[in-house]
């Protein structure tokens, strides 16, 4: 994990922020050069080589909540700043990314990467805005689900290895297994949710449910499996009923799992987005779910934003042009600009009411 | 009063805050956090049953804790840089204050605000009043201002900014205005 991270450029460009931010790596790949005076030679001659893109995943369980709609968005305003994206449908069995930037569906599918070993970088095609790839994640399957382990895995080796500077996954609704292990790709993880008992409801089945699956997964990989999935099936006679019960009990067996557990607690770092927004009172929510998931479930979340409720959007959905371009300074625009300033910068937006 | 570092951050982690918030953002993020975990919302009705009881007592302990001692240390600080302030409440004392005031004029209400540091233009950004609009609320120009609907708006909006009892201090408020609109 921290491997990724280049602390010389950090401290000199950014000093004193969150280590999250992971903006280290502006200093590459800014185009204009400007910071490679300031982030020093040594800092350069490191990461020569193209350094391995920045993941970001869009997820939260519930369907409709704008997270399609966001992550293009999201790219949009990255592109513009001159960074090179490339934006995945990950949404394996209802790839629609295509629409919201008003391109048609490539003809190439993941199919074919998966069975005609075509190259990933072969599927990435032309978003219709400058520095921006997309890669439609459809595949051609009425069972979609059935992608089987190892093509999932060579396909999360192949993703990591697009070259680019940003990687932005957008992820279908629900939380379904393969749709979490693509969230757990992510650097960075966002959830979309909507000031509705629903989508918060199940904005915090996802969030549990992914974290449950990266405790599995690290715990898998230091000999724990059984430890967790023991603890599981016999949750009755260990009193465990929840999550936070659950990461109790596995603390209080060991020193060692106590510390890989609380590594994971503090490096998940959800950031959460509230969209469609339409009342003042609303946008604490944000905040709220924010406190809940720290003090019910120790997972440090950052309120990175709200967008508007504005009926512009499903308009220009339909029309299929992408919402930065066709509507630049509207006030969801500038909100979208700033989740996207604050998921840069690992920093929470400050809600005084 | 002198806190260890680990002790200071333990308490801004419970409620939420940075290092060096001032008092206000510390009585902000109180009842923010006071009213999320004692009160049933959308946001925890949903796992209401995730964690225990005892455990939810704990969490509202923890706040409550660390906003009397941020909250206390606070004070300290403000009586020892502020020179000339005669007046100077406790935070315990401060809480009553604005509960047991029945007086919502515009005098009283600009002395909750400066008492909480809250700047016309902040509070401009945040209730979305123009700053003169506030400056008239504050003098009771009761003619310069739109109709009566929308000063009780503005009231209401200027007492939530403050954390007030916005329909106790409107009630309370609008009372001079009618006398002021029965005296044109």
């Amino acid at each position: 994990m921290e491997s990724r991270y280049q602390p010389t450029v950090h401290t000199l460009m950014i000093p004193g922020l969150d280590l999250d931010a992971g903006a280290g790596r502006w200093g590459v790949h800014d185009p204009a050069g400007k910071s490679q005076k300031e982030s020093g030679v040594e800092a350069r001659t490191e990461k020569e080589r193209s350094p391995a893109p920045e993941i970001w995943a869009v997820g939260g369980g519930k369907g409709g909540t704008g997270k399609s709609f966001l992550i293009s968005s999201i790219a949009n305003c990255l592109a513009l700043q001159g960074k090179k994206i490339i934006l995945v449908d990950a949404d394996f069995g209802g790839a629609n990314l295509h629409t919201f930037l008003g391109v048609s569906k490539p003809k190439v599918s993941l199919t074919d990467f998966l069975e005609k070993r075509v190259p990933l970088t072969d599927l990435v095609v032309e978003s219709g805005i400058e520095n921006m790839g997309l890669l439609i994640g459809a595949i051609h399957s009425l069972a979609p689900d059935d992608m089987k382990y190892t093509q999932k895995l060579k396909l999360f080796r192949h993703i990591r290895k697009l070259d680019t500077d940003y990687i932005l996954l957008d992820l279908g609704a629900g939380s379904h297994f393969n749709t979490l292990d693509t969230f757990l790709l992510a650097d960075k993880k966002i959830i979309v949710v909507l000031p509705e008992i629903t989508a918060i409801e199940n904005s915090y089945y996802f969030l549990k449910n992914a974290f449950f699956r990266q405790l599995l997964k690290t715990l898998g990989d230091h000999g724990f499996k059984d430890l967790i999935l023991n603890a599981w099936s016999d949750r009755e006679t260990h009193n465990i009923a929840s999550l936070s019960q659950l990461i109790d009990y596995l603390r209080s067996v060991s020193t060692t799992v106590e510390n890989i557990i609380n590594r994971e607690l503090s490096n998940f770092g959800a950031h959460i987005i509230l969209n469609r927004v339409t009342t003042g009172q609303e946008v604490v929510i944000g905040r709220s779910i924010k406190s809940v998931c720290k003090k019910y479930f120790c997972v440090d979340a950052k309120y990175v934003g709200y967008v508007e409720h504005d009926s512009i959007i499903p308009r220009c959905i339909n029309k299929r042009k992408p919402f930065m371009q066709a509507c630049p300074g509207t006030r969801c625009a500038r909100e979208i600009e700033r989740v996207t300033e604050n998921l840069l910068d690992g920093k929470d937006i400050n809600t005084r009411i | 009063m002198n806190m260890q570092p680990e002790e200071y951050e333990r308490y801004l982690d419970i409620l939420e805050i940075s290092p060096g918030a001032s008092y206000s953002e510390i009585r902000e993020a109180y009842l923010h956090l006071k009213s999320l975990y004692s009160e049933e919302s959308i946001v925890t009705l949903p796992i209401r049953d995730d964690i225990s009881e005892e455990r939810k007592k704990e969490i509202l302990r923890d706040i409550e804790e660390a906003y009397q001692i941020l909250a206390g240390s606070c004070e300290q600080k403000d009586l020892s840089e502020v020179e000339g302030k005669t007046i100077h409440l406790s935070a315990d004392e401060f809480d009553q204050a604005p509960v047991a005031a029945i007086n919502f004029g515009g005098q009283t209400l600009r002395e909750i605000r400066e008492r909480q540091g809250v700047d016309l233009q902040k509070m401009a950004l945040s209730t979305r009043i123009q700053v003169h609009f506030l400056q008239r609320i504050e003098n009771e120009e009761f003619d310069a201002l739109p109709p009566e609907t929308y000063v009780r708006g503005f009231v209401v909006s200027y007492s939530q900014c403050l954390h007030l009892d916005p329909k106790k201090v409107a009630d309370d408020y609008m009372k001079r205005y009618q006398l002021w609109k029965k005296n044109m």
